[in-house]
């Protein structure tokens, strides 16, 4: 299982890529913002995409919806702080799979990857 | 509930297959017996025929005899007897070994040997007896003459035989009764086939009425059965349609179907109709239901986030943070233009049916009593911070200073309430008010802080800050003052807070040594004492050490109970505001200190005398630079209090006395200690209002002293005290 991560927090970045335990699931790719991750994402096919909000040049909400179009089976996680509901919910719509809320636990993170790629193993 | 469906729909298939059966059963018996029947018909009308035949041919025969004697034409009865013969033989042989003959009705039919005993036995018995005749017969059968008439016949050879063999086959029939034989033997067969015919006809009945009978039952017990069956599934409907209404009844939370269309499906709970206070509820928009109890924003991210359930691409165990009806405040419409605010919890759950979306399962709770208590447990929160912070703060002070400071807090305070409640009018008295609550506010703030009361100092800046802008402000009304009376109220609260911890320390120590219980209830019971010494050296200590430097406080006099109670309140504020101004400004840092030939330690010397009339003498001194007369002139210069050309002409003295002016300071910072040019004015105030005086004496570099006498106490007073 392939992940890739999108946030522009190099901390966050670090901490996803760390926090990540689940058996077979190897990040390939890291991306600032949204144009860096399309231009990645062709390339690299990730299976789960971990998607920050605010991002400069592109945002999660237009990238996720990008990223659906591209692969209609990507499953995304939104990472995001719960200022904005609303936004969260818009990408969400726009086809993204599951929300954690920053700031996270390792658990948390680690919970929310099961949670997906058991309904993406199952599915 | 399929496996139940199926096993009644099996016993239904099963009984209406039987039933078929049974109906086909009796049909095929009905063609049957009716072909069997046809078949009887046809033996039983051929045996009459015999019978019939039999006396005809005897009868034919005798006519032939008889019309060749008597010269008539015998063409007729030989032909009837012909014919009859050939009827009874063909008909004789076919019962024998089958075949098909002419009917009774001229049509052509075909019918099977005999079988039963019986009617083989007569059978047999006939052909015995009709076999001689049949031979006799055989003349007159080949007998063909062109002669017609009789009379000629019997003149010929031909007809001379003719005449013989009829002779001879008369004798065959009459010779032992054989034509009655053959009579009664046609006739026993006719009525033994009738008898057999009949017989069968009742079996056969039999078996269709059984038959028919069996059919009837088993409709009777399909009929059973089925009732039977739709009794107890419906029972069984019935008490799960009870156990539902008994949940749905029960369940004190709103539990209820939506589907994409946002509508509440028909089933719902009891419970759903008192949270939202409205009945009829099944097949109402949730949205439009929460419009106008729910803020219009809210209700837009609610609904594209119930919508994101419906799309099946979300996960519905990683949404949970973002739904925004998690706990949301509604207002309801109460009596008259009364609102109601509650707080409701919604939650959303997929309802699967065969791995498709159907519905969402939503639960709604009135989660106002947690909402309040969550509430209620921050506020507790904050408070218990706030009482631990303060409980650090006072625990260094000793416990009668502190309720001297507790009780002199609360007294300002509820001399504030009395200046707000005076009635006033104009801009010029709500200053003199602003003025006197300032007053009282900063007296508050000293005290606490000189005991290191860092929150009461806090809030008392805070109503300073407000006071001071609102005197900024080019006009003043009542409504100004509202903002005040709601810092002033919970600095009160704060206040009081500090004597419930007090309380509580009290009744801490009362538990660890009970043995001083009778101290603490003396203690307790006594006047505050007013040991405000120790208060005074914390004051000083602790602005010296702010500003880097060392000070050295004696005090005399004002321990115990020098000081009258009535004077106590007053000098402890004085004395307070000495420290503040004397150690601010009048004592020099250790370096300055020491250029000036002074040691590091500057001096403050405070006393509180008798004098020998009666009145008392409360004097200050200090060791620092003195008065900066220059400072002061061009301080009230700037400050406006006085024109440049009437500070030339002021003595010494004259310009001392406007230290003592409201709004002075020579400070250019304000700080807790000092700057806001308040400090010497509330001497001015607390000495006015005592009746008392105050004189000034410095010296430039050496020391500056403050002398306050206070009249003698009028002895009633005193005594009150």
């Amino acid at each position: 299982m392939k992940l890739m991560i999108v946030d522009d927090s190099n901390i966050i970045r670090k901490k996803i890529e760390r926090s990540t335990e689940i058996e077979g699931l190897e990040v390939v790719a890291t991306a600032g913002n949204g144009v860096e991750a399309l231009e990645q994402f062709p390339k690299v096919r990730p299976d789960i995409v971990t998607m920050d909000l605010t991002m400069p040049e592109m945002g999660g909400i237009e990238c996720v919806e990008k990223m659906v179009e591209m692969d209609p089976n990507v499953v995304i996680l939104v990472i995001s702080a719960l200022s904005d509901k609303a936004t969260a919910i818009e990408a969400l719509k726009k086809g993204a799979n599951g929300f954690l809320c920053k700031p996270f636990s390792e658990q948390e993170l680690n919970r929310a990857f099961r949670e997906l790629l058991g309904e993406a193993t199952n599915g | 509930m399929s496996a139940m469906k199926s096993g009644k729909y099996n016993a239904i298939v099963l009984s209406i297959a039987l039933f078929i059966v049974f109906d086909a059963g009796v049909l095929v018996m009905n063609f049957y017996i009716a072909d069997q029947f046809a078949r009887d018909a046809v033996q039983v009308n051929l045996a009459g025929r015999q019978r019939t035949l039999s006396q005809r041919l005897i009868k034919a025969l005798l006519q032939t005899d008889n019309a060749l004697g008597s010269g008539n034409f015998i063409e007729t009865p030989l032909n009837e007897l012909k014919a009859g013969y050939r009827t009874f033989d063909t008909t004789l042989n076919a019962f024998n070994k089958g075949g098909t003959i002419t009917g009774v009705d001229g049509e052509s039919v075909s019918i099977e040997a005999f079988s039963d005993t019986r009617s083989r036995r007569l059978l047999t018995d006939t052909l015995e007896t009709w076999l001689p005749l049949q031979e006799a017969l055989q003349p007159m059968l080949a007998f063909d003459s062109k002669i017609e008439r009789s009379a000629e016949l019997i003149m010929t050879d031909e007809g001379a035989n003719l005449e013989s063999d009829l002779f001879h086959a008369i004798m065959v029939a009459s010779k032992d009764n054989r034509d009655n034989r053959l009579l009664k033997l046609t006739n026993d067969l006719a009525v033994h086939l009738e008898y057999e015919s009949a017989r069968r006809a009742t079996r056969l009945r039999i078996i269709q009425v059984t038959g028919i009978g069996l059919a009837l039952i088993n409709f009777f017990v399909i009929l059973f059965h089925l009732i039977r069956n739709l009794n107890k599934y419906d029972a069984m409907i019935e008490i799960a349609k009870k156990e539902t209404d008994d949940i749905l009844e029960t369940v004190t939370e709103g539990l209820f179907l939506l589907d994409s269309e946002y509508r509440i499906g028909s089933q719902h709970s009891a419970a759903l109709q008192d949270i939202f206070r409205r009945e009829n509820l099944a097949g109402v928009n949730l949205i439009e239901l929460l419009r106008g109890i729910v803020p219009e924003t809210t209700l837009n991210v609610a609904r594209d986030y119930i919508s994101l359930y419906f799309g099946g691409r979300v996960n519905e165990n990683l949404v949970d943070d973002l739904n925004p009806l998690n706990e949301v405040e509604v207002h309801f419409a109460g009596d008259g233009s009364q609102f109601q605010t509650r707080y409701l919890g919604f939650q959303f759950r997929r309802v699967l049916v065969d791995q498709e979306l159907s519905h969402l399962l939503v639960t709604v709770n009135d989660i106002t009593a947690r909402a309040a208590l969550e509430r209620e447990l921050q506020v507790s929160r904050a408070r218990s911070t706030a009482q631990l912070d303060m409980l650090m703060d006072i625990l260094h002070i000793e416990p009668e200073v502190l309720t001297d400071f507790l009780c002199g807090s609360e007294r300002s305070l509820g001399k504030i309430n009395s200046i707000l409640k005076r009635s006033a009018m104009g801009v010029e008295v709500y200053r003199a008010k602003l003025d006197q609550i300032f007053r009282e506010i900063h007296a508050v703030k000293g005290e606490a802080s000189a005991l290191g009361l860092n929150s009461v100092v806090g809030l008392a800046h805070d109503i300073e800050d407000l006071i001071t802008d609102v005197q900024e402000r080019p006009t003043i009304s009542g409504g100004d003052f509202l903002p005040l009376t709601i810092k002033l109220d919970v600095l009160l609260g704060h206040i009081q807070s500090v004597r419930e911890l007090v309380a509580r320390l009290v009744d801490f120590r009362l538990v660890f040594d009970r043995s001083k219980i009778a101290e603490v209830a003396d203690d307790q019971r006594a006047a505050p004492r007013t040991d405000m010494s120790a208060l005074l050296h914390n004051l000083t200590e602790r602005i010296a050490e702010e500003q880097g430097k060392r000070v050295n406080l004696h005090c005399v006099g004002l321990e115990g109970k020098h000081v009258p109670e009535m004077y106590r309140g007053p000098v402890k504020d004085m004395a307070i505001q000495f420290i503040r101004n004397g150690v601010t400004h009048g004592i020099e840092g250790p370096e300055d200190r020491l250029v000036a030939n002074k040691g590091q330690v500057g001096r403050i010397a405070m006393k509180f005398v008798p004098l020998g009339d009666g009145n008392f003498e409360f004097s200050y001194r200090d060791d620092g630079r003195g008065l900066d007369m220059d400072l002061i002139r061009n301080t009230a210069v700037d400050k406006g209090f006085v024109s440049a050309d009437q500070i030339e002409a002021m003595e010494d003295r004259a310009v001392m006395a406007l230290i003592f002016k409201r709004g002075f300071s020579t400070s250019t910072e304000v700080s807790s200690d000092a700057g806001r040019g308040v400090g010497m004015d509330v001497i001015r105030n607390l000495v006015n209002e005592l009746s008392g005086r105050v004189r000034v004496s410095t010296a430039r570099g050496e020391f500056t002293q403050f002398k306050v006498t206070l009249p003698a106490i009028p002895r009633d007073m005193d005594q009150a005290a």
